[in-house]
């Protein structure tokens, strides 16, 4: 039988402050399939986000097993991890995280860049996806110079570069206005359709959740298939 | 593959050489440091390759033949010196330059010949390593050809003596030097290397946002150092060769100053390669360790740490506090949420001012040392065998000589622990008593270390010549008046004065010469040695007392010369140690001015005057030659350009690091006027934070106090007896306060420099629409 895609097993992370532990994931465990489509809703501050992070590596657990791959992350050293990353993972941070010194163009190339990868190799995804986000005459702005919704849409379009096997993101369509974030959310069920893509989404918008395979529910750090009362 | 290699590496460097050029401005302090690091490193390289050719300069001047060779008969003699001028120029591989002769009234006369080795070695240069015509293979060319007079491995030639010069072992001689160099330079790079580290971890963390970006797109740890790597490559390359020529003009300017050469060459490919490796070691060390303290951390903590700074997580109860007084309250509170950034930045500029005082205390100490050496080292002693003291008139004969800056009779000298004399001094007299016996009950402490010295008629003028010291008119006067030492071991011990007495025990000896008991039944001192031997003999011999009265004091008495000095009336040194004072030998010393001409002259004169007078020998002191050319050497300069660059790194590392930590806080400041604090507001905000150079400046003079402090005790505890130093003891209290003045004044002033600019600067970005790009512009420094 095939492996899962991602499998998270009794995920735990606390956020210490002084004296008061927060616990931002409390004893996570789900999975999804290859080429699955799953949401993730939740109210605001219940670690939606936190739980997006650790499951692409991008923070440590403080115990609890993330496999990606049949890979278990929590294991691989942070060069490994890094690699695995750049290979395998894309993200799309809730703060888009651009780097204000680059240019959009520079920013969306960076992780191929650090893949290594010639230009020719991304060139033609390069060009598909600024056109299906319509960021083709802002390439050569600083990300100070774009607006809210284009600066979040080259963050898309720097994740879906490497053409990663599955892709975190946390609110894509947060910034974008109704129309915009249609397009989004096409581009991304279109992208998965041609790579077979994995995608794991948290969103607040219960229309683009309702196009996923499947809805996982949070509050207060748990995971739930069913909604809270 | 070495194609992809190239192009790689083209590529790289290429992204280096533009992210230097793009943010210029971030790199600047970093550029800066590395120059100055660079520049430290030549000097350090340079001035001491040039101490090494000027020993080679001395050695040269001081000998014309590379050994000696004795007891030759005259066949032998005739052989070596008649055969070099008839051999083809190939085989001939030596001169004779000079050939002594004499005659015995028991023997056949013997010969001396001084012999030049004739050798390539000198003008090949760098190929000297390749080429093998050296001096070895050339004396043992000669040993082969004359066998005759060397001898053979298996069969040597045992009645003649070979002696080599330093100018044949001058590799040798040079040795020392070059391990102090490579020494020196591990120094340097270790204190460069920590240092940058410093400078590069503010560099770092300014950059750990895009860092930890470049990490989530799968950047390894490996790959981000080599990109930094090759960006400070890119930096430090072409700033060897300007550093080089900084670097050269400061030692030409140490040197002549001094009155010594300097060599300056165009371009010396040693030095910039030996300075290229310890740069490379530095920036990677430097980088890797900074980049550790980074990128250790998870990706999301170094996105989201970017924001920490803004995050206020004021202590409980805070609130009232920060509302009612709102820029300075709340800016206080700011000194103790950043805490961690504040007592770094003290702790870095106090290491820094510690580095700086050291350099100046070791600077002191060397010239101490090289000032006490050239007072006691003397140049020749004349032995004069048939008189038991010099005359006044003779002695006056000697320093009429031109070129002799005085002559004195040697003074004899006993040290005490072979004759079981005690001196026993008073408690009060005593600063520590490290070394010496104690009897608390009668207050006393007593040492049986100790150097008994009498002299001829000119004892007090010698002391006065050698030591510095003038003797009140009761000296020599009064039989019983003595001159005595302050240090013990090369520390400051007594704190005696004139007029202050001391006591000296003289063990008391039966007819036979054993020791007296004061209990005939007790039991007998043995194996007791040092300390133990002077307790036991104190409660159990019986002693005959010897009062004395201090007539002045010796300041710092060399190590070589152990125990404590005592110097006294020559009837008293006679009963004292049962010897027949021995006044006939002469010391004589050369006026500072003197070249080694005319060291070679006056020895000639020297050498016909006793050849005159019949009944003495002359001997020269090498350290004639030592003291001259360590003069040259120029230590206490180069510890004060490493002091002065410390100095130079404290303002720099306070602005930079102040900086880069305001430019981050911008944000937190943009945010506090978007919730409506008046821009009057954020200048006191600032100018309150003007005043953080006051915590700054405190604490880094604790903890620069408290490193002083340790350091000196480091230095008086070992600095005498190792490194060479210490003839002299200089503490941490003669150094000049001077330095201690500057080192506050530099720090406090760029504590305030350092908190004040940023608010120039922030003032000069201050304009309205700051307010929207700031929230999402990225600092950059
Ligand atoms: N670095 C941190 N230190 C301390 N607490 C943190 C940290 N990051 C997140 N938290 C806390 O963990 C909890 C979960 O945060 P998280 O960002 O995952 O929420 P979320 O579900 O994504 O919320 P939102 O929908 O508003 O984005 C919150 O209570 C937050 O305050
Ligand atoms: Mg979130």
């Amino acid at each position: 039988m095939e492996k899962p895609m991602l499998e998270v097993c009794d995920l735990i992370k606390q956020y210490r402050q002084s004296d008061t532990v927060i616990h931002a994931v409390n004893r996570a465990t789900f999975r999804v399939e290859d080429g699955e489509f799953v949401a993730i809703m939740g109210t605001s501050g219940s670690g939606k986000s936190t739980l997006l992070h650790l499951c692409a590596g991008l923070l440590s657990p403080n115990s609890g097993l993330i496999r990606i791959r049949g890979n278990d992350i929590t294991k691989m050293s942070a060069d490994k991890l890094a690699r695995f990353r750049g290979q395998y993972v894309g993200f799309i941070f809730q703060k888009h995280n651009l780097i204000p010194q680059l240019t959009a163009l520079e920013n969306i190339t960076l992780p191929a860049m650090m893949m290594k990868k010639p230009d020719y190799s991304y060139e033609h995804s390069l060009k598909k996806l600024t056109e299906t986000l319509k960021i083709r005459d802002r390439l050569h702005h600083l990300p100070d110079a774009l607006s809210g919704g284009q600066q979040q849409r080259v963050a898309i379009a720097r994740a879906l570069i490497n053409r990663p096997q599955i892709l975190f993101a946390d609110e894509p369509t947060g910034n974008l206005d109704r129309k915009n974030a249609d397009e989004v959310m096409e581009l991304l069920l279109q992208m998965r359709q041609e790579m077979g893509q994995t995608l794991l989404m948290v969103t607040h918008d219960a229309a683009l959740a309702a196009r996923a395979d499947r809805i996982l529910y949070m509050e207060d750090g748990v995971l739930s298939p069913r909604p809270f009362l | 593959m070495l194609e992809k290699l190239k192009d790689t590496l083209k590529k790289q460097i290429s992204s280096a050489y533009h992210t230097v050029i793009k943010s210029f401005r971030s790199f600047f302090p970093l550029m800066v440091v590395i120059l100055l690091i660079e520049c430290v490193l030549f000097t350090v390289f340079l001035s001491f390759t040039n101490n090494i050719s000027l020993r080679e300069q001395q050695i040269r001047e001081q000998y014309d033949h590379h050994l000696t060779v004795s007891c030759l008969t005259e066949a032998e003699m005739l052989l070596l010196r008649n055969d070099d001028r008839t051999v083809s120029r190939n085989a001939m591989c030596f001169t004779v330059i000079r050939t002594l002769r004499y005659d015995s009234t028991h023997y056949d006369p013997t010969y001396t010949v001084y012999i030049k080795i004739l050798s390539g070695n000198k003008n090949y240069g760098i190929w000297k390593y390749f080429i093998d015509d050296s001096l070895e293979t050339n004396f043992n060319a000669m040993c082969l050809r004359y066998h005759d007079v060397f001898g053979t491995e298996e069969q040597p030639n045992d009645h003649i003596t070979l002696a080599f010069t330093p100018l044949y072992t001058e590799e040798e001689e040079t040795d020392n030097l070059i391990a102090a160099r490579t020494f020196c330079l591990i120094l340097t790079s270790l204190l460069s290397a920590a240092l940058f580290v410093s400078f590069y971890k503010i560099f770092a963390r300014n950059k750990q946002f895009a860092l930890g970006l470049y990490a989530t797109f799968g950047a390894t740890q490996r790959g981000i150092c080599v990109q930094a790597m090759t960006e400070l490559l890119v930096i430090a390359l072409p700033f060897l060769i300007p550093s080089y020529y900084l670097s050269s003009l400061l030692c030409t300017l140490l040197y002549r100053s001094g009155g010594a050469s300097y060599r300056f060459s165009l371009l010396s490919l040693p030095a910039l390669f030996t300075v290229l490796l310890c740069i490379v070691a530095v920036l990677f060390f430097g980088t890797l360790i900074s980049l550790k303290f980074v990128t250790k951390k998870d990706p999301m903590q170094l996105i989201a740490g970017e924001d920490r700074a803004v995050v206020v997580t004021p202590p409980p109860r805070s609130q009232n506090l920060l509302s009612r007084t709102f820029p300075i309250g709340y800016e206080t509170l700011s000194f103790w949420r950043f805490r961690r950034h504040y007592i770094s930045l003290s702790f870095l500029s106090s290491l820094l001012s510690v580095v700086f005082v050291a350099g100046c205390y070791l600077s002191a100490a060397y010239r101490a040392d090289a000032a006490v050496r050239y007072r006691t080292d003397p140049d020749f002693s004349v032995k004069f065998s048939s008189v038991e003291t010099v005359e006044a008139e003779r002695i006056a004969l000697f320093r009429e000589i031109s070129g002799v800056s005085n002559a004195f009779i040697e003074p004899s000298k006993i040290h005490a622990d072979t004759l079981s004399v005690l001196l026993s001094v008073a408690g009060e007299n005593v600063h520590s008593s490290r070394g010496l016996a104690e009897d608390r009950a009668r207050n006393t402490l007593y040492t049986g270390d100790v150097s008994l010295i009498s002299g001829g008629v000119d004892l007090a003028e010698y002391f006065q010549e050698f030591y510095g010291m003038s003797a009140s008119d009761a000296f020599l006067a009064d039989p019983y008046s003595i001159l005595i030492g302050n240090t013990f071991e090369n520390r400051e011990t007594f704190d005696f004065a004139v007029g202050d007495t001391v006591t000296l025990l003289i063990p008391e000896l039966d007819e036979e010469g054993k020791l007296v008991y004061l209990d005939e039944n007790a039991q007998k001192i043995v194996n007791a040695t040092g300390l133990h031997y002077w307790e036991e003999a104190y409660k159990k011999l019986s002693f005959r007392t010897l009062t004395l009265t201090v007539a002045g004091v010796i300041d710092d008495y060399p190590s070589g010369a152990e125990g404590v000095p005592l110097v006294m009336h020559p009837d008293v040194y006679e009963d004292v140690t049962g010897a027949t004072l021995l006044a006939n030998v002469l010391t004589v010393r050369l006026a500072q001015e003197c070249t080694v001409k005319d060291f070679m002259r006056v020895e000639d004169q020297f050498c016909a005057f006793a050849a005159r007078m019949g009944n003495c020998t002359v001997q020269s002191h090498e350290s004639f030659f030592e003291n001259r050319v360590e003069r040259l050497y120029r230590y206490d300069s180069l510890m004060l350009v490493i002091s002065a660059t410390a100095l130079l790194m404290i303002p720099l590392y306070l602005i930079y690091a102040q900086g880069v930590f305001f430019r981050k806080r911008e944000r937190e400041f943009t945010i506090l006027r978007a919730i409506s604090a008046p821009s009057n507001k954020i200048r006191g905000l600032y100018l309150w934070n003007t005043l953080s150079s006051l915590p700054v400046a405190a604490l880094s003079l604790l903890f620069s106090a408290l490193l002083c402090g340790g350091l000196f005790f480091f230095f008086e505890r070992f600095l005498p007896n190792t490194l060479g130093i210490g003839s002299k003891i200089i503490s941490g209290a003669s150094l000049s306060p001077l330095v201690f003045v500057i080192g506050i004044l530099i720090s406090v002033f760029s504590a305030f420099l350092s908190a004040l600019l940023p608010y120039l600067w922030y003032r000069k970005r201050y304009r309205a629409e700051i307010l929207t790009n700031t929230f999402y512009s990225e600092s950059e420094f």
